[in-house]
């Protein structure tokens, strides 16, 4: 069905918002300018934890809250923006103490705690580069990052190092110091706390320039080990502007991000753009639970709301009637990322909580939003929204011989970006021939398939690639394979995103059998446990289907688009061009 | 099925729960601490075993009780209440 437009209509009583003309706002507009508009480092340079924390402490909001954590089992800390200033300035000591260089990775590995926070802002103080760690990964998924960062420090709980590193330890040569939050000393372990207890809360600021490496997530392609997407202490430009201006952040505002800071929304929205904006940050440790996030959202007179699609359809799942028993007025806004938002979606949000869900698109590579539907503009339900001032999208198709062509309102192309974003990768971890391909001119190539309306508006329509996007979490097939493949029965295997009500995609696998082995449900359940153990809940196949052999080009590569086309039942056209193209990919 | 016993009620949800999460080893689970405490698993696992277990004991499990059904106990406990109420 046709999806009619939300007309924003603000009521007299609400403020107004942050960004209300984004036409006019482009011609003026420069990122330099945006600089400007940092505190800076007092000897020079840039720095993002400095302008998360310390610059808001100079600006008197020293007493503020910074950090309400809310524990799964009721409790209760916060941590105003002086505690954290000095906290991460006992953690940066701490890293220094221990020999951290400038540019080495500090990898964290935790739940939703405040450690992880306080963790971040000392290695960005202390001039490493802080990478985070999705908890619910497998020790697969886990050893591959931890390998490939290089990491010569792990932050983590006991009972994840117990579960997931203290058994492959001896296969992370890199890894000098594991700190645990909850633990005292022990067998290659050392307690956090007493160390941080040690450690003077007093240091001198950053020395780091805006070019200096800040951030290291993890992101997933069709082939080969994750790539590992690098980001600068310039990055901070953008996650502060668009922290006001796509989620309309301001000081003294209650925000929730409900985003893991195993992700990179979890860091860029979870940590860095709320500080930097001054505003209160609420975390949850606990996982969903529709009455305790309406409880959460009541109690806690949230302003700002920036949370995802599967989490939205589990709401929807729980009923209007759920919602309608909270007073949700201190609501202003409302936004999701992850994956496209389908529009019944922000159509609830306005029928069940009174505001529209606003999407907003971005990658781990962008570092920062760069889409957005924002306060001030109509909702084309749906849409991705439109570009952010600083940000120049186009619709493109790639040249052969190299370059693009940029295409018309109404044509499908790949969605680019003109470089020259703050917070753009700068690099893929020891990766430069796959950074280099994710450009064309001077042009960053997303790998979505998009198109852009007469209004200017942009519309997902699907990857280039073979990755998916399960619950927002971006899955590569390598990973789920190459594992699959260690179990003596598989012969060869492939993986797709089946579209599922609630997760978007969830991760299926087929798989062909070597000679021996014949399917039942015991092997199929068999093959589900072993790839679960070794890659945890989100990356592992929820469902796996036997084949004789799979679909394969001539030169024997897995065409995945072949078995998507049949999971959904979808007429497979001209398998010679199919072939052509797959072959065509890198 | 609205005979179920407890015995079978707690066999139910164990063979849910291995179908959603394929290496849970029913022998290790403790009945009354949280599966999320004592197994991996995430919100759509957790999704699926309660609508799994609506499926295969035949009961509306309401969203808002789901943190009843968050241990082996609490579905016990609670599916048997169903169960009665349906009878």
């Amino acid at each position: 069905m046709a999806w009619t437009t939300i007309h924003k209509q603000p009521l007299p009583s609400e403020s107004t918002p942050n960004l209300i003309d984004e036409e006019a706002m482009r011609t003026p507009f420069s990122w330099e300018t945006a600089r400007t508009e940092l505190a800076g480092l007092p000897e020079g340079g840039l720095n993002i934890a400095y302008e998360a924390v310390d610059r808001q402490v100079q600006n008197g909001l020293g007493e503020t809250i910074a950090l309400r954590w809310l524990g799964k089992n009721g409790e209760r800390r916060e941590y105003s923006y002086a505690e954290l200033a000095s906290l991460s300035d006992r953690f940066a000591n701490l890293l220094e103490r221990l020999g951290i260089d400038k540019g080495d990775r500090i990898c964290v590995l935790t739940g939703r705690i405040p450690e992880l926070h306080i963790s971040a802002l000392g290695t960005l103080k202390a001039g490493a580069i802080f990478c985070p760690l999705f908890s619910a990964f497998g020790p697969e998924p886990l050893r591959t990052r931890l390998v490939k960062s290089r990491a010569r420090l792990l932050v983590t709980t006991s009972a994840l190092y117990q579960r997931k590193i203290q058994p492959q330890r001896a296969q992370l040569p890199d890894l000098e110091h594991v700190l645990l939050v909850d633990s005292s000393d022990g067998d290659g372990t050392h307690s956090l706390r007493a160390l941080l207890e040690a450690e003077s809360s007093q240091r001198p600021p950053p020395t780091t320039l805006p070019e200096d490496r800040a951030l290291l997530h993890f992101t997933s392609g069709t082939t080969g080990t994750p790539k590992g997407a690098v980001h600068v202490h310039d990055a901070v430009t953008a996650h502060r502007l668009t922290g006001r201006w796509a989620l309309d952040l301001r000081p003294g505002d209650i925000y929730w991000c409900t985003a893991d800071p195993g992700w990179v929304t979890g860091v860029s929205y979870g940590i860095i753009a709320p500080l930097v904006n001054g505003v209160t940050l609420v975390v949850d440790e606990a996982e969903f639970n529709a009455r305790r996030w309406y409880s959460i959202l009541e109690q806690e007179k949230v302003n700002v709301w920036y949370t995802a699609p599967t989490a939205i359809r589990m709401l929807m799942k729980a009923g209007i009637d759920t919602a309608r028993g909270y007073d949700l007025s201190a609501l202003r806004f409302m936004a999701s990322v992850g994956e496209p938002l389908n529009p019944e979606a922000v159509f609830w949000g306005l029928e069940a909580l009174g505001r529209p869900f606003h999407d907003t698109w971005w990658q781990t590579e962008t570092g920062a939003i760069m889409i957005a539907n924002t306060r001030s503009q109509d909702i084309h339900p749906g849409s991705m929204g439109r570009p952010l001032p600083g940000i120049e999208a186009a619709i493109v198709r790639r040249r052969p011989e190299g370059g693009v062509d940029l295409l018309e309102p109404g044509e499908e192309g790949e969605l680019a970006l003109r470089v020259g974003w703050p917070s753009m990768f700068r690099d893929y971890l020891e990766d430069e021939a796959h950074y280099r391909q994710c450009f064309a001119a001077d042009w960053y190539l997303s790998g979505d398939l998009a198109t852009r309306d007469s209004d200017g508006y942009f519309w997902f329509l699907g990857r280039i690639d073979d990755v998916i996007k399960t619950s927002g979490h971006l899955i590569g097939p390598f990973e789920v394979e190459n594992v699959l493949m260690e179990h003596p029965a598989v012969a060869e295997t492939g993986m797709i995103g089946k579209p599922d009500e609630f997760a978007g995609q969830i991760v299926k696998v087929f798989v062909a059998l070597k000679s021996g082995y014949a399917p039942s449900d015991a092997l199929r359940r068999e093959l589900l446990s072993f790839a679960r153990t070794r890659l945890g809940p989100t990356v592992a196949p929820r469902e796996l289907e036997f084949m004789s052999d799979l679909p394969k080009t001539r030169s024997g590569k897995i065409m995945r688009r072949l078995l998507r086309a049949q999971e959904l039942g979808q007429s497979l056209g001209d398998l010679s061009t199919l072939e052509n193209q797959e072959e065509q990919e890198p | 099925m609205n005979a179920m016993n407890k015995e079978q009620i707690r066999e139910t949800v164990l063979r849910v729960l291995g179908d959603v999460i394929p290496n849970t080893d029913a022998q290790a689970i403790n009945p009354d601490i949280s599966f999320h405490d004592q197994l991996e698993l995430d919100s759509i696992d957790f999704l699926r075993l309660m609508m799994n277990l609506e499926k295969e004991v035949n009961v509306t499990i309401f969203d808002f009780d789901y943190p009843k059904l968050s241990t082996l106990k609490g579905c016990e406990n609670y599916l048997a209440e169903r169960l009665e109420l349906t009878a």
